[in-house]
């Protein structure tokens, strides 16, 4: 059948729910604005008479003791000071007749000796809303009070920068149900359509639509059908034959349902990293405000323990809980590891001390990983070779799409509902999440196929007698995920925080990492591809990793840390794919004695470490030297690590070809 | 209801789209409801500490807290400066009311939840900010001469008339969602139709041709159905074939005669 087409459908219908969205948002944002206005100004208003009756009252005690008001001193100080703990009020002025007698605050509100703020008519100008208050004794004089009009528009701003966040969460959102349901509903269908027409032009009539929709794929496909049942019964193809033909024939629609499934378990593993990707902004400040001293330990290195520890045990129980999928079934251990993260984010959310929190976040761990690897585990058991890389890479964008959304997402809904709140929404994604994989994974049947063995301590050996390896896992893989850890989940939310940046902007601000990684990624996979060249990718990627960490040490203002993410996503982005492929071309002895899946494995356990490592030494560098010093410190280590790798690489030489599948971001 | 393409797409798109309007919808009405609310918190964090600068100066004399005897006055000078306080206490570091004022104003002493507050975020700028019942508390520390607190300033105001304004715009907004929400449907109806009628129309097509095969006719193949289901031709002509080749048999078959 013609799919292309159904391919461009996806992105036609993306399009037009963007535009529609887009358009909708800007006219609900105006809509907003002409609603709230009414009901915020007259509160602002009320606000600078409040201010102003203060200042009156102190005037009017002073010219009831027979001072005269234009001839008062002081008054700028007072009016000074009444600004000074008012900081949402723009100017005071006291007018005599028509002459500024005192003022304090925005110079544009003053124009000479008369208030620019007020025009003509004595009308409220368009930037400021402004109080008058007569002010006793003999000559006519006034105070007034000016607040800026613009909070109803100030407030909506924020809101449109959330709107966006959402937006690009919608969209995404879109995107996978665009997935799975024009997936299921209109191009597997259509794949089984054409396939059994192929099959029953070439006289294999055994194979059948079986679709029972009321649409016209079903109303085609039940035709089909009908059509293979007259020709079976009016005779066809000698029995022998069509014995050998019957069985080729169901391989075909095993394929799709097969590839159908995988899109399935796509959504189920979106939903299921979103509910931890919801938590990341806030995490480490949320474990800052259950922080209790630890005799002996400071306060920054208490902090990281529970993310450390988190990336420990899902390092430690990744290959564990593939071990048990094997022998299990990959639905039992997804099932297992979904329940145990929900109940780890659920306890999350109700602790009331770090060590609750500590323990709630090794079973979340725990469950991380398990979900993660079952998954991986299906995709690849429920592939053959040629399409494994294109199947895992469909349930891989789950993750990343997770990974955008879950941030941007997070951080506006524990602005609004806390972030104990968000924990237990968390905790009823992973739940969903179980639920739909209880319903598409199948139950284990234990075929006898040979299980794969499992990593030994020899291994490592081998492995670790290659240069070239440790070059790439030690000093790029493990850097890149110490300085991903270290600066994006647990320093840079910290400092944001401190410095009074919403959860909102935190979310929006870690978007940014993902989104670069969503673009760059696979531009830098078709020039490494076409250069054939990984080294330069490696270490250009190292060094701007470093260079992200001094940004965002030096960055007083949003923007220098927006910039500071956003080169990190690039730079991670830079090393990610070449890196495997320089671990394919690297390790060509080490593939052949161990196989290729030891190999890759081991890589991804080492590399975890520098996760595990990273807020250990990212809290010591934080006790020590502060914000700006540990991610200076940070940068260093980075920067160490490119010069580590390069000279190592240097050395060594040399560059066999080799293939190896597209990494997991998981 | 016959669900086509084109129906079981609309409904798609639509529920994308209530999500997304609702979503953000509900964020800006709680996002604005919040601005609303702070705006008026901050006036009446005027007249608090308006109050509690006036005792700091006299404790800051040398007087305590407790011997203060113009306290009422005070309390009744700062709440004539604003209609909408339903209470203004004074009070000591135990919590203990020395002076109040207003319908919902506490005697006695302070709620232990007030306390707890008070002495949480008390002694910051923005002092502590509780929801009790339906009304708003705001609470301010007043620091003694030696840089401790000497006791703090309650405030109370009716969130529930506060929340009675902003909530009258919940139909206006639910009706412009609607009108929204429509527009978008109708839009992306006609585009979908346009999208997808190619599609359906191919689909339609194939299905009469295989139908028409399938009863022994000799359907032809257009060629952009053929080039939309490449296999279609080489199935059709089986099927008519096979049709034709049963009827054959058929014919050829001896007729028992009874």
């Amino acid at each position: 059948m013609e799919l292309t087409f159904i391919k461009r459908l996806n992105w036609l219908l993306t399009g037009l729910v963007s535009v529609l969205m887009l358009i909708s948002l800007v006219v609900q944002t105006s809509h907003f604005n002409t609603l709230f206005r009414p009901q915020a100004e007259p509160e602002l208003a009320r606000k600078a008479e409040v201010v102003g009756s203060y200042i009156v009252a102190q005037i009017d005690r002073a010219v009831s003791l027979g001072f005269e008001v234009d001839k008062l001193n002081g008054v700028d100080e007072i009016l000074a000071d009444a600004l000074a703990v008012n900081p949402d009020v723009n100017y005071i002025a006291l007018m005599v007749g028509d002459r500024i007698a005192a003022f304090a605050g925005a110079p544009d509100a003053r124009a000479g000796d008369v208030l620019a703020a007020r025009d003509a008519d004595g009308a409220v100008a368009g930037r400021y809303i402004d109080a008058a208050l007569t002010v006793g004794g003999g000559v006519p004089a006034l105070l007034h009070v000016g607040v800026p009009a613009g909070s109803v528009e100030a407030a909506l701003n924020d809101i449109v920068f959330d709107l966006g966040s959402v937006l690009i969460v919608a969209i995404l959102l879109n995107i996978e149900i665009l997935l799975l349901v024009v997936g299921s509903s209109v191009t597997a269908p259509l794949q089984r359509v054409g396939d059994v027409l192929k099959e029953g032009a070439e006289g294999r009539l055994t194979l059948r639509t079986g679709l029972r929709g009321r649409d016209e794929v079903g109303h085609l496909g039940r035709a089909i059908d009908r059509a293979l049942d007259v020709m079976r019964g009016t005779g066809g193809a000698a029995p022998q034959q069509q014995g050998a033909k019957a069985a080729e024939a169901p391989a075909a629609g095993d394929r799709i349902v097969t590839m159908q499934r995988i899109s399935e378990l796509r959504f189920a593993i979106f939903v299921f990293a979103l509910a931890e990707e919801l938590t990341r902004t806030f995490l480490s400040v949320y474990i800052k405000d259950l922080f209790e001293p630890v005799p002996g330990l400071s306060k920054e290195l208490v902090i990281g323990a529970p993310i450390a520890l988190f990336m420990l045990l899902w390092a430690v129980a990744q290959p564990i809980a593939g071990n048990v999928s094997e022998r299990r079934g990959r639905r039992t251990v997804f099932l297992a590891g979904a329940v145990f993260s929900a109940l780890g984010l659920l306890g999350s959310g109700l602790a009331t001390d770090l060590i609750q929190l500590i323990v709630a976040r090794c079973l979340t761990a725990v469950g991380y990983a398990s979900v993660f690897i079952a998954a991986q585990g299906f995709v690849i058991d429920a592939t053959d070779p040629r399409r494994r890389a294109g199947a895992i890479a469909l349930y891989a964008g789950g993750i990343l799409t997770a990974g955008v959304c879950g941030p941007a997402i997070g951080g506006v809904v524990a602005d609004q509902i806390g972030f104990r709140m968000t924990f237990i929404v968390s905790s009823a994604l992973a739940l969903a999440a179980a639920l739909m994989a209880w319903h598409l994974l199948p139950r284990h049947v234990d075929s006898g196929k040979a299980k794969t063995r499992g990593l030994r301590l020899r291994d490592v050996g081998v492995c670790l007698t290659n240069p070239r390896f440790v070059a790439v896992t030690l000093f790029s893989a493990v850097p890149a995920k110490f300085g991903l850890t270290a600066l994006l989940f647990f320093l840079l939310p910290l400092a944001l925080d401190d410095s009074g940046v919403s959860q909102s902007w935190i979310g929006r601000v870690l978007l940014l990492y993902w989104l670069m990684m969503i673009v760059a990624s696979p531009l830098v996979a078709h020039l490494s591809d076409r250069s054939g060249r990984r080294t330069p990718f490696l270490a250009i990627g190292g060094v701007i990793a470093a260079g992200a960490a001094y940004v965002l040490a030096n960055s007083g203002t949003l923007p220098m840390t927006i910039t500071g993410v956003a080169l990190l996503g690039l730079a991670h982005a830079l090393v990610n794919t070449p890196q495997m492929a320089l671990l394919a071309e690297s390790c060509v002895r080490e593939r052949s004695t161990l196989g290729e899946t030891t190999v890759i494995g081991m890589f991804r356990l080492i590399e975890r470490m520098g996760s595990v490592v990273a807020p250990f030494l990212a809290g010591l560098f934080l006790a020590y030297y502060g914000y700006h010093g540990a991610m200076k410190g940070i940068g260093i280590v980075l920067a160490a690590c490119v010069a580590a790798q390069l000279l190592l690489l240097a050395a060594t030489g040399g560059r066999p070809s080799a293939d190896l599948p597209q990494k997991d971001p998981a | 209801m016959r669900l086509t393409l084109s129906t079981k797409i609309m409904l798609l798109l639509q529920v994308a789209l209530c999500f997304a309007l609702a979503s953000t919808a509900v964020l800006s009405y709680l996002k604005m409801e919040r601005m609303v609310e702070e705006t008026v918190a901050s006036r009446f964090r005027v007249v608090a500490h308006g109050l509690s600068s006036e005792v700091e100066g006299a404790v800051g004399l040398g007087v305590a807290l407790n011997a203060l005897r113009n306290l009422d006055e005070m309390i009744q000078r700062a709440l004539v400066r604003d209609l909408q306080i339903t209470g203004l206490m004074l009070f000591n570091d135990r919590g203990e009311v020395l002076g109040a004022a207003g319908g919902s104003a506490v005697r006695g002493t302070l709620p232990d939840s007030w306390l707890a507050a008070f002495h949480r975020d008390g002694k910051t700028d923005r002092g502590a900010k509780i929801v009790d019942g339906g009304s708003q508390v705001l609470l301010l520390s007043i620091g003694n001469a030696y840089g401790g607190v000497a006791g703090g300033v309650a405030l109370t105001y009716s969130l529930d008339a506060l929340r009675a304004g902003i909530r009258g715009t919940i139909p206006e907004l639910a009706i412009s969602g609607a009108i929204n929400l429509a527009t978008c449907y109708v839009i992306s109806l006609i585009v979908v139709w346009l999208v997808m009628r190619r599609l359906q129309r191919s689909l339609r097509e194939a299905a009469v041709i295989v139908e028409a095969a399938t009863d022994g006719g000799r359907p032809v193949v257009p060629p952009e159905i053929a080039a939309f289901a490449p296999g279609l031709a080489g199935f059709v002509d089986r099927v008519s074939a096979r049709r034709r080749q049963g009827m054959d048999e058929r014919k050829a078959a001896p007729v028992e005669v009874a």
